[in-house]
């Protein structure tokens, strides 16, 4: 009895220096947002689903997402730049019309040109 | 606003043909979005058109397959249309498109620019600023 007493206090213990170590190891922030209800219930679902807790399905949603955000804003314009450097590479026949980008919508369906 | 540009067909058409009349001005406009850090976000409907146009309208088959492969590795910041996107083009396109050269993929230019809190265009169609919208061209 007193034997298994000692073993409880002694999981405790050992329970309690664990969070001590996770709380000295990784300091997280509070943060209070409002979600649309499409959005909570997508992550209500997803938490029963994963089995993990809303707020870590959050923190890997917001790590993805902020990084692909970061990415993509640094390359949009590069990737047009890249294409129209790509585009002069390729042979061109001088009778097309030059006119494409104004009046795209009469060679694709007709009517009248715009200038 | 933000720092967001909406990309219509045109835009891509210029910069995937090089003999294109706005080829050099699309470039130079690309450039100056880069050297501000614009985001230039198409919707799919606008990779559509220029594909189908530089390839089943001008027989430019290798203009068409280029956007197509570079829409395949990725090149392109995208805005799928969704169920949002339409309504609000259906009706643009219902209230706004009086002449018939207004497209309802215009509308939809207009529709993804509300949708990501963007009030500039890249292209060369003076149907957006007649909406209020800003071209990066002015």
């Amino acid at each position: 009895m007193f034997e298994s007493h000692l073993f409880f206090i002694a999981q405790k213990i050992e329970f309690l220096t664990a969070h001590v170590l996770c709380a000295k190891l990784i300091i997280m922030y509070r943060l209070h947002l409002y979600l649309s209800e499409e959005l909570k219930n997508k992550l209500d679902i997803k938490a029963r689903i994963t089995g993990k807790s809303k707020a870590e399905l959050a923190r890997e949603a917001l790590e993805v997402g902020l990084k692909k955000t970061q990415d993509i804003r640094s390359d949009s314009a590069k990737s047009l730049l890249n294409l129209a450097k790509m585009a002069e590479q390729l042979p061109f026949d001088p009778n097309d019309p030059k006119d494409l980008s104004v009046n795209h919508n009469y060679y694709a369906w007709g009517g009248e040109k715009d200038e | 606003m933000n720092n967001i540009v909406v990309g219509d067909a045109d835009s891509l058409i210029a910069l995937a043909y090089a003999d294109d009349t706005n080829h050099a001005k699309a470039q130079k406009f690309a450039e100056e979005l880069l050297l501000k850090g614009y985001q230039i976000i198409y919707p799919n409907t606008a990779i559509l058109e220029a594909i189908t146009t530089l390839k089943r309208a001008l027989n430019l088959p290798d203009k068409a397959h280029l956007i197509n492969r570079q829409y395949l590795q990725g090149a392109f910041d995208i805005e799928y249309v969704d169920e949002q996107i339409q309504q609000s083009a259906s009706k643009l396109f219902e209230e706004k498109a009086i002449s018939k050269k207004n497209t309802l993929f215009d509308a939809v230019v207009v529709a993804t620019a509300q949708k990501l809190g963007s009030n500039s265009i890249f292209s060369f169609d003076k149907w957006y600023p007649k909406l209020g919208l800003k071209l990066v061209s002015d």
